[in-house]
């Protein structure tokens, strides 16, 4: 067990028990290697801050032009997680979040989502001892899909709870996406007469964004993809609806607004994809990935660490559910149809 | 490393291939090896990276405004020589026309006045109505929420990173 | 968009920015950006119908550098063929003096030292370093090998940087 139980710690346990979240499990009261995957899992949603821990984080993706990196400052005091450094940092603290230019300006704060599905209806979970992340020993939680094929591999501080490490693979088993700690140090042990962390200043609130149905007008199937289920609406604000989507493993958001694309304002170097006769633009980027797509008079952009093909899924099911509306393309089609360019 | 004596038969161009990402492994640890031991390489990559670099930060050059909308709407009556079987030269409604030896080459899209109003109508939109989204605060959006489902190091470590979308 | 081939319509509105950047990057000056463009599109117009769906951008790329190369052969062809009568346009007396005249900033010192490249260099340059095409599909859209590619790209990269730095300090 952490050497304390903050405060913050308790509020976030009570509100995970009243959300119907007593399924996730308490941890145990003994730091042992908990051969439960889904409850290594849910107790790693917490490690982070109930240590303390100074660290970076390596990000690598993969995308056409190769593998990239960028390199994340992470610590954890009393509670209060800082990711990334100045313009780019983002604080959280139990379920407050710092994030946004300027350096965190903007707070948010939501109850959390709904009920996430069990892992282990969708994926196959099994552990292993595995190997050491930063010098520290782990358990791997493994998550194979129903083909047998290896999905995701989470590398679990055997100590602390920690999650180390996180490969995402591809269907041929090739990681497309690895977030892990290459350097960790202070654990449980932060250097002494330091200032109590204090919350950063935000300029601007995005609390009450929860919303409990959506507009009409905006499509949003509650499944999705392949085992994929709706846990969260959020007003995005400016008429942009967020839907949160998660597997148990994996989260989906789908931003959702009426309108039309400019798809010139979008960079170069996107993968171009038709998708259930829709054109799809896609970018692998440090946080997954980036998909835009445009019908039926509605704009999404979609933003996952799912394997690319696990969002592809999912955009097939927008596709097939909103009420589509050919009429203009029936238009074109009928007048230009004649003429035959040979 | 292959039986090749060092330094022979690896062409310069490599180094741009190196560059680029378009070398295999073995080949990425030829170059690396030459450029340990050759300074005439390490200036030629520098050369090579610079020049790619300044490319690479080129702005997007845009046309000038409404050239798309132009040729959306625009429709010219075609050369005897050029015109496709079925079009006859029709009574088409045009914006601003533009004549001159080279584009009389440019042979109206659409067959019919009717073709030409439906599209301009419905089509052509003004551009300051389209949406970009912001990807910036959807990745914020994105990374919050899912941080309080799942390892809050992992979901918000890529916020600030996600770059290369105009906002 | 039906059967996963987009319109002629769709082509323009949402491909157009990418089209026109690299035309002006190969033609070096609006003008002829534009006509290679309209060209492009023509040519587009054409080709869907057997257009298979994969990458559209790389298909573009393909379309608009054969037009360029097309303009540049035939001006090739008849070097003393008169301008056509517009008065809209600009005539330089060559690429690289014009932008030289109204370079103001660095990007306009690349895109003139760009422009003074011979084109066997200067396409694959901006294929490469514009439209972001692979080696492979480079080849492919110039109907010359991989190595080829590669080599006219480096030399190009190498040409292009001793014109930006000659006559430096």
């Amino acid at each position: 067990m952490s050497r304390r139980v903050s405060r913050i710690g308790v509020v976030q346990l009570a509100l995970f028990v009243s959300l119907g979240g007593a399924v996730l499990l308490f941890p145990a009261p003994h730091a042992e290697a908990n051969d439960n995957a889904a409850a290594l899992l849910a107790r790693a949603r917490t490690a982070a801050s109930t240590h303390d821990f100074v660290g970076v984080v390596r990000i690598r993706w993969h995308t056409p032009k190769g593998t990239q990196v960028a390199d994340v400052p992470v610590s954890s005091d009393q509670g209060l997680v800082e990711v990334g450094l100045g313009s780019e940092k983002v604080v959280g603290h139990g379920l407050d979040r710092w994030a946004g230019a300027d350096g965190a300006a903007t707070l948010w704060h939501d109850a959390g989502p709904d009920q996430l599905p069990k892992p282990g209806t969708k994926w196959d979970l099994s552990t292993t001892a595995g190997p050491a992340v930063v010098g520290r020993p782990t358990t791997v939680v493994v998550a194979r899909d129903h083909d047998g094929n290896v999905r995701a591999r989470l590398y679990v501080d055997q100590s602390t709870g920690l999650l180390l490490r996180r490969e995402v693979l591809d269907r041929h088993g090739h990681a497309v996406h690895d977030v892990s700690f290459v350097a960790l140090s202070a654990v449980d042990n932060p250097a002494p007469g330091q200032a109590p962390p204090t919350t950063p200043r935000a300029h601007r609130e995005r609390t009450h964004d929860q919303l409990a149905h959506v507009p009409s007008g905006i499509t949003a199937p509650s499944a999705a993809g392949d085992g994929f289920r709706l846990v969260g609406r959020y007003r995005q604000g400016a008429g942009v609806v967020q839907l949160f989507y998660s597997d148990g493993l994996f989260n989906v958001s789908v931003f959702e607004q009426r309108g039309e694309l400019d798809w010139e304002a979008l960079p170069v170097g996107g993968t171009d994809t038709t998708v259930s006769d829709h054109r799809t633009l896609s970018y692998e980027t440090a946080a997954g990935t980036v998909m835009f797509w445009n019908f039926d008079g509605a704009v999404y952009t979609c933003i996952s660490d799912a394997p690319p093909d696990a969002v592809t899924g999912l955009v097939t099911t927008f596709a097939d559910a909103s009420d589509h509306s050919d009429a203009i393309h029936d238009v074109i089609k009928f007048v230009l149809g004649p003429f035959s360019w040979g | 490393m292959t039986g090749r004596p060092f330094g022979s038969e690896l062409p310069e161009d490599a180094l741009s291939a190196y560059l680029d990402g378009e070398l295999t492994a073995d080949a990425r640890a030829e170059v690396e090896a030459r450029l340990a031991g050759s300074a005439e390489w390490r200036s030629i990559l520098d050369e090579v990276r610079a020049a790619r670099a300044a490319l690479r930060a080129l702005p997007v050059v845009d046309p000038p405004a409404g050239f798309f909308e132009r040729l959306l709407a625009e429709a010219e009556p075609v050369d005897a020589g050029v015109a496709p079987a079925g079009v006859g030269v029709a009574d088409i409604e045009q914006a601003r026309a533009r004549r001159s030896p080279r584009r009389a080459r440019w042979v109206a899209a659409l067959g019919g006045a009717a073709a030409a109003a439906v599209v301009a109508a419905v089509l052509v939109a003004p551009r300051a109505d389209r949406v970009r989204p912001s990807v910036a605060s959807l990745t914020d959006a994105h990374a919050v929420r899912s941080s309080t489902g799942e390892d809050s190091v992992s979901s918000l470590a890529a916020v600030g990173k996600v770059t290369g979308f105009r906002k | 968009m039906a059967d996963g081939i987009p319109t002629w319509e769709e082509v323009a509105r949402d491909h157009g920015r990418f089209l026109y950047n690299v035309a002006y990057r190969l033609a070096g000056n609006p003008d002829d950006a534009q006509d290679l463009v309209q060209e492009a599109l023509i040519r587009v117009r054409k080709g869907l119908e057997r257009y298979e769906p994969g990458s559209l951008e790389g298909w573009l790329a393909r379309i608009v550098t054969n037009v360029f190369l097309d303009e540049v052969r035939r001006k090739r062809r008849r070097p003393a063929d008169a301008l056509p009568d517009d008065p809209d346009r600009v005539v330089p007396p060559s690429p690289a003096a014009d932008a030289a005249e109204v370079a103001t900033g660095l990007s306009d010192e690349i895109q003139a030292a760009l422009a003074a490249l011979p084109e066997e260099f200067r396409v694959p340059v901006v294929l490469c370093d514009v439209a972001d095409r692979s080696y492979e599909q480079i080849a492919e859209a110039l109907g010359v090998p991989v190595g080829t590619v590669r080599s006219r790209l480096h030399r190009g990269r190498r040409m292009l940087r001793a014109l930006l730095t000659e006559g430096a300090a």
